[in-house]
């Protein structure tokens, strides 16, 4: 296969725990492919985690355009709150 | 090389007996598959979604060379297909022929307008064409969005004979549909695939209106926007203790 310079993120992600099980990089396809299924066998008996495969030039890239799976980022409810609630007056009691 | 790796799907019709197999497997419906059916079809289906790595990478890079052509800045990534997502689909679709699902592999760019959307759309489609001859297919929903509210320009296209979904987004859609994501998560409801409370999905599609009429540099106090969002965590919050709650219950 031709190499590229893609890195390939395979990640487990805990949705119950909220947080990230594993996170292997891959610049070989092949290996990341293999190593996609192990994965996926290792955890199919537990539907709460969610092994992915995601690529982009850096983490970085990943960070921001699947920043639900990594535990250091805000998700993105609070951030859209956090950014409106910054100018807006205090909600009214409900 | 592993023998798993160079496992290959054989023909296209291969791959849609894969699919009906592990469809009469999750539904129960029908004749049961062995453990060995089973098993032989996710390998295939495995294989089958290999075979989409090498064009999907492709079509990331010529997603990445239209920003540049345009001038602009964003955040690019592909991702292949979960095989629990795969296998989900082909449980709720009846009628879903694995052989031609679009999006096994999937790639993704987030723009700052739709403006700029448009413009990336617009070149990747004229790229597209020259080099297959054949135009794309475009699902616009912007245009008209899904009935969850989900919003965004969708390209079928092909790399290498591999068929290959591009999404194109704004960062208010893309913010859209990780809050999705986020509802989803905590609470451990798929409302990503239409599961859950109608009360949820509304205020999500509400959500998605609002979003879709802000304008570029609107200033950020938006109480309607705001409450909307309020509830959503609220709920989320609610849909989590729920979950655990159930999960202790479930353990006794």
């Amino acid at each position: 296969m031709a190499p590229s310079g893609t890195i390939e993120f395979l990640i487990a992600f805990d949705h119950d725990a909220r947080t990230q099980l594993s996170l292997e990089q891959f610049s070989d396809i092949t290996q990341a492919l293999k190593a996609y299924s192990e994965r996926e066998e290792q955890y199919r008996s537990n539907p709460r985690v969610e092994v992915v495969l995601l690529g982009a030039d850096s983490i970085e890239a990943i960070k921001v355009t699947h920043s639900n799976y990594f535990e250091d980022t805000v998700d993105a409810l609070d951030n859209l709150r956090a950014s409106l609630a910054v100018n807006s007056k205090p909600a009214p009691a409900a | 090389m592993a023998a798993e790796t160079q496992a290959s799907f054989g023909s296209l019709g291969e791959v849609r007996r894969a699919g009906e197999v592990l469809r009469r497997a999750q539904a129960a419906q029908g004749p049961v598959p062995s453990h060995e059916e089973v098993r032989s079809a996710r390998q295939v289906v495995e294989a089958y979604r290999s075979a989409h790595a090498e064009p999907l990478d492709a079509a990331y890079r010529e997603l990445q060379s239209c920003l540049i052509s345009e001038g602009l800045d964003a955040e690019v990534s592909l991702r292949l297909k979960r095989l629990p997502t795969i296998e989900d689909k082909v449980r709720r679709l009846p009628t879903m022929d694995l052989s031609t699902m679009q999006d096994i592999g999937g790639c993704r760019a987030v723009l700052k307008s739709q403006d700029e959307v448009q413009r990336v759309v617009d070149r990747f489609r004229a790229n597209s064409l020259e080099r297959n001859q054949r135009p794309d297919k475009i699902r616009d929903y912007v245009v008209q969005p899904q009935e969850s509210g989900y919003r965004a320009i969708h390209i079928y296209t092909r790399f290498h004979g591999r068929r290959i979904e591009v999404q194109v987004r704004t960062r208010e859609q893309d913010s859209w549909a990780k809050i999705v994501e986020d509802v989803t998560s905590r609470t451990g409801v798929d409302f990503k695939s239409g599961d859950g409370p109608d009360e949820v999905h509304d205020l999500l599609r509400r959500l998605s209106e609002l979003l879709s009429q802000r304008v570029p540099g609107q200033p950020p106090t938006d109480e309607p926007l705001l409450d909307i969002l309020t509830r959503l965590a609220m709920m989320s919050a609610l849909g989590h203790l729920v979950q655990s709650f159930g999960r202790r219950i479930g353990e006794d």
